[in-house]
């Protein structure tokens, strides 16, 4: 326990503020980059395109590559 | 006055076709059709056929499985706010009190002698250093926060347009 006395107070004091600066930093940018949830790959153009428009027949009229209006 | 032109292939009507495609029995990707639903959010064409769609849909009930579709994603957006709003509130305005006060600290105890030297030009730029980041760390909170509350805004006004449409 005699080795704690040697510590200066300036030593504790200046290790102490750099100690709280590091927490901030550090805590401060986790929280704000940590969010970043990674989202499946999903291709939404290929999902558009084999989507079942067979299921708007009679609902509503949608153009067919035949360019016949159902 | 119902149009007779036909609609093209898009992300709305692709939803439209989705959501009836749910009624049946097979496997339903919830996480596309959230996505299709943002796609179709964010673009002004996409919105605006996919009101028109609802509004000339022949089937009643299609409108009103598009609106509980949307309100879903709604919800999970409205989540999302909440969340965001809770961690500025937290997180950034607590990290921008501790840096304001050790930056106070370091200053004052450097005027009086206590810390002195390599030591204080540390603490007192480390202080500087940590209240610069706290500042821009809740600014980009903020604006996250924007974004998500946005989005939250755009979503409900998209749903209310498919209902007033049912109206007309």
């Amino acid at each position: 326990m005699r080795m704690f006395e040697a510590i200066t107070s300036e030593a504790l004091v200046s290790g102490g503020l750099i100690g709280v600066s590091a927490v901030v930093i550090i805590g401060s940018l986790s929280a704000l980059w940590t969010p970043k949830k990674k989202r499946r790959d999903i291709d939404v153009d290929a999902a558009v395109r084999n989507a079942p428009y067979h299921r708007l027949h009679n609902v509503i009229p949608v153009q067919t590559s035949s360019s016949a209006v159902s | 006055m119902p149009s007779d032109d036909p609609f093209p292939l898009g992300k709305a009507t692709a939803l439209m076709a989705y959501v009836l495609d749910m009624s049946g029995d097979n496997e339903i990707d919830y996480e596309l059709i959230d996505r299709i639903a943002e796609g179709i959010c964010a673009d002004e064409r996409e919105r605006v056929r996919l009101i028109s769609a609802a509004g000339n849909s022949q089937n009643p009930e299609v409108p009103i499985m598009l609106c509980d579709v949307l309100e879903r994603r709604l919800a999970q957006l409205r989540d999302i706010s909440e969340h965001r709003s809770d961690q500025d509130e937290v997180v950034g305005l607590w990290a921008q009190r501790v840096a304001v006060t050790a930056l106070a600290a370091s200053i004052g105890l450097a005027a009086s002698g206590v810390v002195s030297g390599l030591s204080g030009f540390f603490a007192v730029g480390g202080a500087v250093l940590a209240s610069v980041v706290a500042t821009h760390v809740r600014l980009r909170m903020k604006r996250n926060l924007r974004e998500a509350r946005r989005n939250t805004e755009r979503t409900e006004q998209l749903i209310a347009s498919i209902r007033a449409s049912q109206q007309g």
